[in-house]
């Protein structure tokens, strides 16, 4: 349908969850015009009905959420939440260069199946490429120069990055937003979005986003911009 | 920058790409079905048009040899009409003149000769007439020859029956034959 009508807008909700409350950010890309935030929110939490799903303790009624959604004049299909650092498991491996995609994730799997606490078939995960060893670097990608990226991809062994969750809490994240009338598309971590927003920043002249603190607001801002442009 | 996404998207994408290839092997296996099919259905009505044709052929061949069997007969026959066509009106003359030469060999009553037979045979007229004796005979010639109709004939008896009168006597009665003057050119 976005293919048959390209030239509608598209338009992107990021969902940051937190303890005390949700923050919003709907990014909108115009056919013709720039990729911008067009809406900041901030729903409280206390008096959200909770979810009694064991997965998903603490977070809103899908229903409180799309009423909420529609009284902040949200009116964007898609969605991307921020995984919880909980939640996720981060590995660095080393692969043998050279290897395609589908020898890389056959030999990511095999390393899952060996490291992961819970089967591979209840595992989601997903990796990228990277020029720098594990380690604390890792948490910080954007630190490494651009020379060891250079250095490193041109040694014999790929260093991969994996982060796998279980399967169970992706599905219960997309059966909430289902039922909150949006479409999951993209599911991961705050740093991810922050990095992002970093890369392309945009100005916060909503009083809404005032309201929101800096790293908040970088990292729903990421999530809502990483649906239209990842 | 990393693009990390715990969607799963990798398991969807081999998904969909495996259901498209599930599609394409599904329609071209329909497709492929329907062009057999389809070839067969034109071969099938090429071979029975080709086959009409051959019969069509073999008829006609067949025909056409019945036609060229029959070809001498119907060459004989038409030869035969032509000549048939060309002499007719010599037999018309011919028919004519054996009339009237039979007209003038009965313009004499013949008294005392019974004709009980008459042919025309070579272009003359043989005739068998029943007499008691020859003079009768010699008497019709007579008369024929004075009217200038010529007859000749023998005082052979070809044979004799007897005849029983009403007067109840029996006579002989011989029979003898007489032959016209052959008419120039004409043949039976």
């Amino acid at each position: 349908m976005r293919r048959l009508f390209s030239r509608s807008t598209r338009r992107s909700l990021g969902l940051l969850m937190l303890a005390d409350g949700l923050a919003l950010a709907q990014a909108s890309a115009p056919a013709q015009g720039p990729l911008h935030i067009q809406h900041w929110h901030w729903l409280a939490l206390q008096d959200a009905p909770k979810m009694q799903h064991s997965l998903l303790a603490g977070w809103p009624e899908p229903s409180w959420l799309r009423m909420a959604c529609q009284q902040a004049g949200c009116a964007a299909q898609d969605a991307a939440l921020a995984i919880e650092e909980a939640r996720l498991r981060r590995f660095s491996l080393q692969l043998q260069s050279g290897l395609n995609v589908r020898e890389q994730v056959k030999a990511i799997e095999l390393e899952l199946q060996r490291q992961m606490p819970w089967p591979l078939s209840d595992t989601v995960w997903d990796f990228h490429c990277l020029a720098a060893p594990a380690g604390p670097t890792l948490a910080e990608p954007h630190q490494r120069p651009d020379w060891l990226v250079a250095a490193m991809q041109a040694q014999a062994v790929q260093h991969v990055e994996v982060l796998a969750t279980q399967r169970a809490w992706v599905a219960a994240c997309e059966h909430w937003c289902r039922a909150a009338g949006l479409w999951l598309v993209r599911l991961e971590p705050a740093w991810q979005a922050e990095q992002r927003w970093r890369r392309q920043p945009q100005p916060a002249s909503d009083k809404a986003a005032q309201l929101l603190a800096p790293e908040v607001q970088a990292q729903v801002g990421g999530l809502a911009l990483g649906v239209l442009a990842p | 920058m990393s693009t990390l996404n715990l969607v799963p998207w990798r398991e969807r994408q081999r998904l969909a790409v495996f259901r498209r290839w599930q599609v394409g092997v599904v329609l071209g296996a329909i497709a492929t079905t329907l062009t057999l099919v389809a070839i067969e259905q034109a071969l099938g009505n090429i071979n029975q048009a080709h086959e009409a044709r051959l019969e069509a052929l073999h008829a006609q061949q067949q025909a056409l040899q019945q036609q060229l069997t029959e070809a001498p007969v119907w060459q004989t026959r038409e030869r035969q009409a032509q000549q048939l066509q060309q002499a007719w009106p010599h037999w018309q003359q011919l028919q004519l003149q054996a009339w009237q030469a039979l007209t003038h060999l009965l313009s004499v009553a013949p008294h005392g000769v019974q004709v009980i037979h008459a042919e025309w045979r070579e272009g003359q007229w043989r005739l068998q007439v029943r007499a008691l004796h020859w003079r009768h005979v010699q008497h019709w010639q007579t008369q024929l020859q004075a009217r200038g109709v010529q007859v000749r004939g023998q005082p052979t008896v070809l044979n004799r029956i007897l005849w029983r009168c009403p007067q109840g006597r029996l006579w002989r009665l011989n029979t003898y034959e007489l032959i016209s003057p052959s008419l120039a050119g004409a043949s039976s």
